[in-house]
């Protein structure tokens, strides 16, 4: 029983120590440029901005992983570390990341939710055999986008333009 | 990394301030370390204690804007600590609390910038009775106090004698010391009566610099206990 037990620890060691998932810096302070995320009024994304980190091994494939971080400032956001553990981190394999953007409606909600364009970068975290891991990797792929006005919005500008309209013919 | 100027000459004495019939005698050492962060990853411990505090912008107050990142080792990976100009370098919500952590004398980080830096700390030179856990495990540290260091046997084997040089580095068999080349980790392995030995001959004894911060290996957990004194010249 004791042979069982070292046994399977020492596979779960080996496992934890080879199979550990891709890691990310959940930022965009540090990508070149510092591309921003805006409102649907070009303005950079608030303080009420909240941010998702979705990730993979396929652009189809992604899943959101951790919680949404909050914006700090001007559509910039600073969320910590982000491990991707459907991709080993190896130093080679991509990973497949979209950063899911939208305004805290104030109960939770999410307004104007909008994803940006899928990215892919290979992942910290790998393991060179000497046990020391690379850190996480920057966010090099990601690009500004800007929010996207939710089909119910743009529905009541419709709904309200065409009540004024009315209104001014008769 | 360059470490360009070490001062430790700068030394003030606090005496004979009485308290009753008490006589107070201090001795405290302040000074400054000048350094030159290359582009890339640089591996650096703080080698003083700043009276200020010793948190990520208490160290390093100035930073190239783009791109900069602080990385603390947390015994399986990294923990990123971006920098914004006009913030500084922003706590980790996953990490101490969401607060910055303290960097304290011969405590380490892993710093990427995307441009050249000075950097200067300024602060006390740690003295007297100094231990610095080392975990079973991997540690990134480097001294408590600004001194270069050769690991060599008189530096780290305990029955080299008395430690030599006041370092008495806790070596032990098994034991793997790295080194940040700018592009990778060099190895330096313990052999007793040789030291951390590596390179291209395999048996140089590793050099550590002022402020340089290392990853030590060790198999089973240790302390690096000794007694440092700026007057004693060690």
């Amino acid at each position: 029983m004791k042979k069982i037990l070292i046994a399977a620890m020492c596979i779960v060691g080996t496992l934890a120590l080879h199979g550990q998932g891709s890691q990310f810096n959940n930022s965009n302070i540090p990508v070149a440029d510092r591309p921003a995320i805006f409102d649907v009024d070009g303005t950079p994304l608030g303080t009420t901005g909240r941010v998702q980190f979705w990730g993979g091994p396929s652009a189809d494939a992604l899943e959101a992983i951790g919680d949404p971080s909050n914006i700090l400032t001007a559509g910039l956001w600073n969320g910590g570390t982000r491990t991707v553990d459907s991709v080993v981190a190896n130093g080679s394999t991509p990973t497949f990341i979209a950063i899911e953007a939208w305004v805290d409606d104030g109960a939770g909600g999410k307004v104007n939710a909008t994803t940006g364009a899928v990215f892919s970068a290979v992942g910290g975290g790998f393991d060179p055999g000497n046990g020391i891991a690379s850190p996480p990797a920057t966010l090099a792929g990601f690009t500004s986008f800007t929010l996207v006005p939710e089909p119910s919005t743009i529905a009541l500008a419709i709904l309200g333009a065409g009540i004024l309209f009315l209104r001014r013919r008769k | 990394m360059r470490t360009k100027t070490l001062l430790l000459t700068a030394v003030l004495t606090a005496t004979g301030i009485g308290l009753s019939s008490a006589q107070i005698f201090s001795v405290n050492s302040v000074g400054y370390v000048n350094m030159t962060l290359e582009a890339g990853l640089s591996s650096v411990s703080n080698p003083l204690n700043n009276q200020a505090g010793n948190t990520l912008n208490d160290l390093f107050p100035q930073m190239p804007p783009d791109g900069t990142v602080a990385f603390a080792w947390n015994g399986g990976g990294w923990d990123p600590f971006n920098y914004l100009d006009g913030l500084g370098f922003l706590a980790n919500p996953d990490v101490n609390g969401g607060e910055l952590p303290d960097i304290p004398p011969g405590g380490a980080v892993f710093i990427s910038i995307t441009a050249e830096q000075a950097v200067t700390f300024v602060g006390e030179v740690t003295q007297g009775d100094i231990s610095q856990a080392l975990p079973a495990g991997l540690s990134h540290i480097g001294s408590a106090v600004p001194q270069e260091i050769t690991m060599n046997a008189t530096n780290t084997d305990p029955a080299a004698g008395d430690y030599a040089d006041g370092v008495q580095f806790p070596g032990a068999d098994g034991d793997i010391l790295y080194t940040w080349n700018g592009a990778g980790w060099d190895p330096w392995n313990f052999l007793g009566t040789f030291g951390y030995i590596g390179g291209d001959d395999g048996i140089t004894p590793a050099s550590i610099g002022v402020a340089q911060a290392f990853f030590i290996s060790k198999p089973e957990a240790a302390s690096w206990d000794r007694t440092f004194f700026v007057n004693d010249g060690e």
